[in-house]
């Protein structure tokens, strides 16, 4: 069982100073600022991305829009990585084929090394648009549900009227 | 007592959390009367792992420093490993394994360690982020404790991170959040545990503060995971806005400021000229969010000068938050809105930066920190005697 040595650290409390207080009141001045510059329900992104929303079960969807996205959410990430090196007539030569396949090995880790660089970078930037597309395909459910709510507002409205 | 101190690099000139804190502990050790080795590398560099300092044993300021060859690095599929690493956000455990073995590694400082460690009352050997410190705990466990430098990243999830601490010896901590990490989050569960923390010095200034000066002060590596690139952005925007800044960077990396007025880049430089330019400042900005201590936020304090932390740290903002040592951030319109509080309320800044150096006096002198690693080590003894009499 762990036995951990209770030491706490000496804290130290001026009477004068409080960092959280002085922080909630520059967010309080930079909450004003946003109301007054007119984007005041700006939200902090959540850096986590956004999940692929799925199908919607209550509207209307174009399933082509669903499937591409449910695949660009799969498979983005998964880059084969690893060097293919199979065995060819030239790695079956006694000492020569031996010596082959270290050089081409060695040959295939420089290329890598560089591709993977590359790729790291595509990756991270697949990934941000890839969680933009989903919230964007998230925020048109939401839409298209205002849309069909007020139509139908509207349309009893209408009814209501002509009666 | 008498320890032996294993870590990757040892030297005054490399920059790094755990190096310094290596390198502190072991000259404070040694000054106390302790018997100190130090068993490292020729390296001075992690990124090209070069044999720079010859190997053989020197001693330094009373520590026998015991150098060997670094024989092992594959740096080709390492960056393959790491590449996954970064992509998948975990390995399988053969490939855990591979990114062990792909490390720099030392086959002489691994011999000497399975012959000597029994000479030795404990092997304190850190960070884990290295493979050269898990191959040196295997070598002995029952005798290693480890000093983690744990952060939030890819590696601490990996399973050869949980063998490491859960056979060690004992694990110690530097911070309260770095044990809530391993514990809370990661529940890894440790034979023994414990906060330690790190000693804090830099040379005594005998000129008093330039008030006029409005520098921003960043020290440490300059990397990509230390977060610089994020505080280069803000620096730039802000200063393009018309804002009354300016970016001293020290320390060396990769990732260094671009060309632009905004930024003065100092290299490395000597512990006093550091002093200078951290007294000088008008705030010393940490924007890493991956740190188990932080040396940059407590030797800014111990220059008197407030600090400015990311609000995504747990363990810089708790310190913060501890000592009200000063602000932070969690994303522009914020970074600008504590930096003018600053500017604007200097009297309160410097109240801010002397809480800060009461807090390291009360906590993170070598002399408080070696104590309570005393303490630490005679609890541990005294539970071993009582299992052994149990």
């Amino acid at each position: 069982m762990a036995q951990e040595i209770s030491d706490d650290l000496i804290e130290i409390h001026d009477p004068e100073i409080n960092a959280a207080e002085i922080m909630a009141h520059i967010r309080e001045q930079i909450a004003r600022r946003r109301q007054e510059q007119g984007y005041a329900q700006r939200v902090f992104p959540s850096f986590g991305g956004t999940a692929y929303p799925g199908e919607p079960t209550d509207i209307e969807y174009d399933p082509n829009l669903y499937h591409h996205l449910r695949l660009a959410n799969e498979t983005f990430a998964n880059v084969d990585t690893a060097a293919q090196l199979p065995a060819t007539r030239a790695t079956q030569f006694p000492i020569f084929g031996a010596l082959w396949v270290r050089v081409r090995a060695y040959l295939h880790r420089i290329i890598l090394f560089y591709v993977n660089r590359a790729l790291t970078h595509q990756v991270n930037v697949n990934r941000h648009l890839i969680s933009v597309l989903n919230q964007l395909t998230a925020q048109n459910q939401d839409q298209r549900r205002q849309i069909l709510a007020l139509k139908s507002q509207l349309e009893s409205l209408r009814a209501a009227k002509e009666n | 007592m008498r320890l032996a101190v294993i870590v990757h690099r040892y030297s005054d000139e490399v920059a790094g959390g755990a190096e310094k804190l290596a390198h502190g502990f072991a000259q404070a050790a040694a000054q106390r009367g302790w018997t100190i080795e130090v068993w490292t590398t020729c390296a001075r560099s992690h990124y090209s792992w070069e044999n720079f300092f010859p190997a053989g044993a020197s001693e330094i300021n009373r520590a026998l420093v015991r150098r060997f060859p670094v024989t092992h690095w594959d740096h080709f599929h390492r960056a393959q490993l790491e590449f996954r690493l970064t992509l998948l956000g975990t390995l399988p455990f053969d490939e855990q394994l591979a990114w062990l073995e792909t490390g720099a590694h030392s086959a002489p400082l691994y011999r000497h360690i399975r012959a000597h460690a029994s000479e030795f009352d404990a092997l304190i050997v850190l960070p884990y982020a290295m493979p050269l410190a898990h191959y040196a705990v295997w070598c002995a466990p029952n005798r290693a404790i480890v000093l983690p430098c744990l952060h939030d990243e890819a590696y601490a999830y990996l399973q050869v991170t949980r063998l490491l601490m859960e056979n060690a010896r004992g694990v110690i901590f530097n911070s309260p959040e770095e044990r809530d990490l391993a514990l809370c989050k990661l529940k890894i569960q440790p034979q023994r545990f414990a906060v330690m923390g790190a000693g804090v010095e830099l040379p005594a200034l005998d000129l008093p503060r330039d008030a006029s000066r409005r520098d921003l002060v960043y020290v440490g590596r300059l990397e990509h995971g230390k977060n610089t690139h994020l505080l280069y952005q803000y620096v730039q925007r802000y200063f393009e806005a018309g804002g009354d800044i300016r970016l001293i960077v020290l320390g060396d990396g990769p990732v260094r400021p671009p060309a632009h007025p905004a930024f003065e880049y100092r290299g490395f430089v000597s512990e006093a000229d550091k002093a200078r330019a951290c007294a000088d400042a008008l705030a010393i900005c940490q924007p890493s969010v991956n740190e188990s201590f932080s040396f940059t936020i407590m030797e800014a304090w111990v220059c008197q000068r407030p600090v400015l932390v990311h609000h995504d740290c747990a363990v810089t903002q708790a310190q913060v938050r501890r000592c009200d040592g000063g602000l932070w951030f969690r994303d522009y319109e914020e970074f600008v809105g504590a930096l003018e509080w600053l500017a604007r309320n200097p009297e309160r800044a410097k109240r801010m930066g002397a809480n800060g150096a009461d807090f390291v006096r009360a906590n993170f002198t070598w002399d408080v920190v070696l104590d309570r690693f005393a303490r630490i080590f005679a609890a541990w003894q005294n539970s071993n005697g009582a299992a052994r009499r149990a």
